[in-house]
């Protein structure tokens, strides 16, 4: 922004000095046409001599910065989401198991682990007879489309 | 000064109630209020009426103040005006000579004042500038949370640009121009050379074009980006739903819930840091804008009084003395705005 102060200041400066000879020349003098005539003159080459130079590096680099901070701002945004979304995708995922369970007969802890807001890997602690073990495999394969490997088992 | 109010009105009629949020994990709070608003808005209001009347109360405390002060100077000038009135009345030849005298007085009473004022507008702004520093990533965060990525993205960059803008502008040109102003309407009140007051009205002219022009085109970018990244937003996320809910059916279904829960908590915490960064907003600028406000007017009546009793010579002096804090009110004002419209459009934002 400084150019653009030193710009104003030169222009300001010049006009007001010229204001003042304009002033201090009488105005039936023989001189007075030529004054005003390089007064003007002179105002002309002090506006388009002082014109600021905008670099456009400097501005595509400040427009940049801006992006960046943008994009890490919605980056928090979306990470807070994400964190959240998984949460609450862990606690109803893992009530709604435990609640098969219960139907079952069972008293099971279960932990659900997500991935990408997927459940991913399920936890089962607790003690169950081979056949409905095997029946609530089942059901948890089938619902939540989880293999063999990420279920397991802990007696 | 209708449009200020306008918009108030609408923000006003668009926010109602400050919602509590339960049980949600992510945080997206709104910076505390600066130090130079704190006495307005202490501590969080439950709504924004309660809000808005905590500030405005405070606000009420302050005129009084603001008022007698003002006046103090309005009283001297009123005094200096007299006299050079009924003096010049006694002698024709010596008007001059009582001119440049009032033209000394009234300078060296105003001058000072007209500083602090100035100082006073040009701490608010870079005051406004970094509260809304603070609470822009904010709201980004919380709207990009709320599913609207490019829209947030889009509003972040143009606020945050237009504000450097502005700040850069008012600090760096505009108020070495009101500088440069008060020093062409003393000089121009001294010699009477036209020259002077024409180059006057010609950046009188320009800064106030100058807001104008940041403040239509920084709202014409917001309604074009509005409606241009709302929608693809809103297809974004009418996109993943329809893909959520072809996963398995359980899946999908505590993923489509686990989602809606997630756009409605991050709503409603944006709606919450938003409300706030609006009170704390309007508790930054309140109290400046009262001061300066209180002078200007004041200012203005006494030109009035002046071109009555006086005429045209000193009166003018005093009259550009109300325009420069015209002009502060105006710088202030715009910047307390571009934080206001840019927060109730991320509100507004989202699916």
């Amino acid at each position: 922004m400084a150019p653009w102060k030193s710009f104003l200041i030169h222009i300001i400066g010049t006009a007001t000095i010229c204001a003042v000879v304009m002033k201090l020349l009488p105005e039936k003098h023989y001189l007075a046409p030529i004054i005003k005539l390089i007064c003007g003159v002179i105002m002309i080459l002090s506006l388009f001599t002082s014109v600021p130079k905008v670099h456009h590096s400097e501005t595509a680099r400040w427009m940049q910065e801006i992006r960046l901070d943008a994009d890490r701002a919605v980056s928090f945004g979306l990470d807070q989401a994400r964190a959240e979304m998984q949460a609450v995708i862990m606690e109803t995922a893992q009530t709604y198991i435990e609640d098969k369970a219960h139907t079952m007969g069972l008293n099971l802890e279960v932990q659900v682990r997500v991935l990408d807001s997927v459940p991913k890997q399920i936890t089962l602690k607790g003690a169950a007879s081979p056949s409905v073990k095997l029946q609530l495999e089942n059901w948890i394969k089938e619902h939540f489309a989880i293999t063999g490997e990420d279920l397991i088992w802990m007696e | 000064m209708k449009r200020i109010i306008l918009v108030l009105i609408i923000i006003t009629g668009l926010i109602t109630v400050i919602p509590e949020v339960y049980g949600a994990e992510m945080d997206f709070t709104a910076p505390q209020v600066p130090d130079s608003g704190r006495n307005l808005l202490p501590y969080i209001p439950e709504s924004f009426a309660e809000g808005l009347l905590t500030v405005l109360d405070g606000v009420g405390a302050l005129i009084y103040p603001a008022f007698r002060s003002a006046c103090k100077g309005a009283i001297q000038i009123m005094g200096i005006l007299l006299i050079s009135a009924f003096l010049s009345g006694f002698s024709n030849t010596a008007v001059p000579v009582f001119r440049l005298v009032g033209c000394v007085c009234i300078s060296l009473i105003l001058l000072s004042t007209s500083n602090t004022f100035i100082r006073l507008g040009v701490d608010t702004i870079h005051e406004l500038s970094a509260y809304g520093k603070l609470l822009l990533p904010v709201m980004t965060a919380s709207l990009a949370a709320q599913g609207g990525i490019t829209e947030a993205s889009a509003l972040y960059a143009g606020t945050a640009a237009f504000d450097a803008v502005l700040a850069s502008l008012i600090t760096g040109i505009m108020i070495p121009g009101v500088y440069a102003f008060l020093i062409l309407s003393i000089s121009s009140c001294f010699t009477e050379i036209k020259m002077l007051e024409r180059i006057k009205e010609g950046i009188k002219g320009l800064i106030t074009w100058a807001l104008k022009i940041i403040l239509y085109v920084f709202t014409g970018y917001l309604a074009i980006t509005g409606v241009v990244s709302g929608t693809t937003d809103a297809m974004t996320l009418k996109a993943a739903k329809i893909t959520i809910s072809g996963v398995v059916p359980v899946v999908g279904g505590i993923l489509s819930d686990a989602s809606e829960a997630v756009l409605v908590g991050a709503a409603t915490m944006k709606n919450a840091a938003g409300i706030y960064g609006i009170l704390a907003v309007l508790a930054v600028c309140a109290g400046p804008f009262l001061q300066i406000g209180m002078q200007y007017l004041l200012l203005k009546i006494t030109a009035a009084f002046g071109e009555t009793t006086e005429g045209d010579g000193l009166s003018r002096l005093v009259k550009d003395f109300s325009a420069v804090m015209g002009l502060i009110l105006a710088m202030t004002g715009v910047m307390g705005l571009l934080f206001l419209i840019s927060t109730v459009c991320f509100m507004k934002g989202g699916a």
